[in-house]
C-alpha cells in the first residue's frame, strides 16, 4: 500500500505513531547526553564495558531514527510492505539494545565508586525506564496503525 | 519510489528558522570569533547553543532517513551481506547519537540543569560527529558497488541525505567553534583520549 493512497484514518494513525515517536527522540535525546557525560567523567571514563554500553546506547538512538525515517518515507508513495517490515526492525533495534544497554550500564556501574558518575548512572537508569514507556507506548500505537490499513 | 530530490525528507521537519539567520543575529550582536570571553549561562552562551541546535535539528530528518535506509539494506538479500555494510551502519549510529547526544546537552542546559563538564562534552560529540561523517561514504560506496538498479534509488537518496548531513554537521561545528574560540583545541586535547577509544 503505497503512503499516497492512504485513507483519513489511516493517515490519522500514521500521524498518531509519529507523535508517539517525537516524545520518544525527547526522551532519547537526553539520554545520548548522559551517555557522553558518562563517558568522560573522571570517576567512570576508564570502567569496564563502557565501550560495548556506548556502542548499545548509539543503537538505541539508531532504532528510533530508523522509525522516524521509516515513518517519513511511509508518506511518500514508497512500497509499503518494504517499509513496514523496515520500521518494525527498527523498533525491534530500540528494543533490543534497551535491554542491552541496562545491562551494560549494570556492568559499567560496578566499576564505578565516585558519587558524580554512580548519580549519573542512577540518571540514565531512570531515562532508560522513560524509555521503556515510550517504547511500549509506540508499540501500540504501530499496532493502532497496522490494525486499520489495508495491505 | 522516491524521487532524487530529497523532497520527502523535508516532510513533517518542523524547522523553526533558518540557521543562517541565528549566524546574523550573533554576527549583529558581535557574538562572533569572540569564544573565549563568552560566559556559561550568558545571553552570548546561549545564542550560540540555539545556532548549534537549529544547525542539528534541520539535519534530523535526513539522519533519520538514513537510518531507515541502513535498516532497509538489512533486510534484502542482496545487500545484507555486503562488505562495508556493517561499519556503515556503526558509523550511521555514530552520527545519530551525536546528533541526539549534542541537542540532549542543550536541552539540559535549557531546563535549567548544571552540567560540569558541558564543555568538553559539547567539544567530543562535535568534533566526533566531524569523524563519523568522513567515515560514512567510504563504506557506503562499498555496499554501492553490489547495489542493482531495484536499490539504486535508496543508493542516491543515502549520497543525498550524507551531503546534507555533512552540511548540517560541519554547520553546527563552526557555531561550536567560534562560541569557544581558541578554547576549542584546548577542550579537545582534554577529550581525545575518550575519543580515541574503540567505536567498533
Amino acid at each position: 500500500m503505497p503512503g499516497a493512497q492512504m485513507n483519513e484514518e489511516e493517515r490519522q494513525r500514521l500521524l498518531e505513531w509519529w507523535e508517539t515517536t517525537e516524545r520518544g527522540t525527547v526522551v532519547v535525546k537526553r539520554l545520548m547526553s548522559y551517555v557522553t557525560e558518562l563517558r568522560l567523567h573522571p570517576e567512570s571514563r576508564r570502567a569496564d564495558g563502557m565501550i560495548l554500553f556506548y556502542r548499545a546506547a548509539s543503537e538505541v538512538s539508531y532504532g528510533y531514527a530508523g522509525m522516524r525515517g521509516c515513518i517519513r518515507r511511509a508518506f511518500t508513495p514508497e512500497y509499503f510492505e518494504f517499509l513496514r517490515h523496515n520500521i518494525v526492525k527498527c523498533h525491534s533495534f530500540a528494543r533490543r539494545f534497551s535491554v542491552d544497554t541496562k545491562v551494560l550500564l549494570e556492568r559499567v556501574a560496578k566499576q564505578i565508586s565516585g558519587q558524580e558518575a554512580l548519580a549519573i548512572v542512577q540518571r540514565i537508569r531512570e531515562t532508560l525506564r522513560e524509555n521503556d514507556t515510550v517504547l511500549e507506548e509506540i508499540e501500540n500505537k504501530k499496532n493502532a496503525f497496522l490494525g486499520v490499513i489495508q495491505v | 519510489m522516491i524521487h532524487g530530490d530529497g523532497s520527502f525528507v523535508s516532510f513533517l521537519n518542523e524547522t523553526k528558522e533558518p540557521s543562517s539567520r541565528f549566524m546574523n543575529t550573533l554576527k549583529e550582536r558581535n557574538f562572533v570569533v569572540r569564544g573565549d570571553m563568552v560566559v556559561v549561562g550568558s545571553t552570548e552562551w546561549s545564542g550560540y547553543l540555539d545556532a548549534i541546535d537549529a544547525a542539528l535539528e534541520q539535519g534530523m530528518a535526513a539522519k533519520e532517513v538514513v537510518c531507515s535506509i541502513t535498516t532497509g539494506f538489512r533486510v534484502l538479500p542482496s545487500l545484507r551481506n555486503a562488505p562495508g555494510l556493517n561499519p556503515y551502519h556503526a558509523s550511521v549510529a555514530d552520527v545519530g547519537y551525536g546528533f541526539d547526544a549534542v541537542r540532549g546537552t542543550i536541552a539540559r542546559l535549557r531546563g535549567g540543569e548544571a552540567i560540569p563538564l558541558v564543555k568538553e562534552m559539547l567539544v567530543l560529540d562535535l568534533d566526533t560527529l566531524r569523524i563519523s561523517e568522513k567515515q560514512l561514504s567510504p563504506n557506503f560506496e562499498m555496499v554501492a558497488q553490489v547495489a542493482g538498479p531495484d536499490t539504486y534509488y535508496l543508493i542516491e537518496q543515502g549520497q543525498h541525505l550524507h551531503r546534507q548531513i555533512a552540511k548540517k554537521i560541519n554547520e553546527a561545528i563552526g557555531y561550536g567553534k567560534a562560541l569557544f574560540g581558541p578554547e576549542w583545541n584546548v577542550i579537545l586535547k582534554r577529550v581525545q583520549k575518550v575519543q580515541a577509544i574503540p567505536r567498533l
